[in-house]
């Protein structure tokens, strides 16, 4: 067993939709997904807004990067872009199979003086910047799935 | 503190979706506000313990500048938030 065999590794990207996404397809998307990645040990949140996806993928190494390289193949998406990939030592995601989340409101829907934490995330330069994003992103996921039934 | 907005100044706020705001001073998390569905906001610290309930954001997002309940990985802060507090 290699080392990428065993080593967590938690992989973000953007993507855009390459038609918009119905309530049914997204459904059926993300069934798929929960199937699979139950299988394969990945773990994750998938997030959406405006016709673009941001998702987190938990899970082996090897297997997290070649779900990376299917889903850049993947009609559905297109403009991929990998956003951070970094071996883990505990998964943030290890209850949800793909936790989904949709987000109401369009780019620049921030409030002067505010960051608009999805926009952050699809457009940092520093990798500060990524990670304070994705944590609030994940902090709102969380602090949703509670009130709701989600996996 | 008698006020809130001396604290606030090098807090960084961000607005998840309308409604979630999450602050954050030098890359440490201070807290967030939630709008709740009759108007109100809800403040709570970094450890998600309520703060409060204000009738404006301004209010709410002061309430958690000023928390001073900074987070960090040794202070037993709630599982939920680990993601968070390990920047």
């Amino acid at each position: 067993m290699s080392a990428d065999d065993t080593t967590l590794l938690s992989l973000v990207y953007t993507s855009r939709a390459a038609a918009p996404f119905r309530e049914t397809a997204l459904t059926h998307l993300l069934e798929q997904a929960r199937s699979l990645n139950g299988a394969r040990d990945i773990t994750g949140m998938l997030l959406y807004r405006g016709e673009r996806f941001i998702q987190v993928l938990e899970g082996p190494a090897h297997i997290v990067r070649g779900l990376a390289r299917t889903i850049g193949q993947d009609v559905r998406h297109r403009d991929m872009r990998i956003l951070m990939e970094e071996p883990i030592e505990d998964r943030q995601f290890e209850d949800w199979t793909m936790g989904y989340r949709s987000l109401q409101g369009e780019r620049d829907h921030a409030p002067a003086g505010f960051r608009d934490s999805f926009a952050d995330l699809e457009d940092a330069d520093e990798r500060s910047t990524t990670l304070r994003a994705l944590a609030e992103l994940s902090l709102w996921f969380r602090v949703r799935a509670d009130r709701s039934v989600t996996v | 503190m008698n006020d809130p907005h001396s604290a606030s100044s090098d807090v960084l706020w961000a607005c998840v979706e309308e409604g979630f705001h999450v602050g954050s001073r030098s890359g440490d998390f201070l807290g967030y506000v939630d709008r709740q569905p009759d108007g109100s906001y809800s403040a709570f610290d970094a450890r998600s313990r309520a703060l409060g309930s204000f009738s404006t954001l301004d209010g709410a997002t002061a309430a958690v500048s000023s928390s001073g309940a900074l987070a960090s990985p040794d202070d037993g802060t709630d599982e939920q938030l680990r993601g968070v507090v390990q920047l």
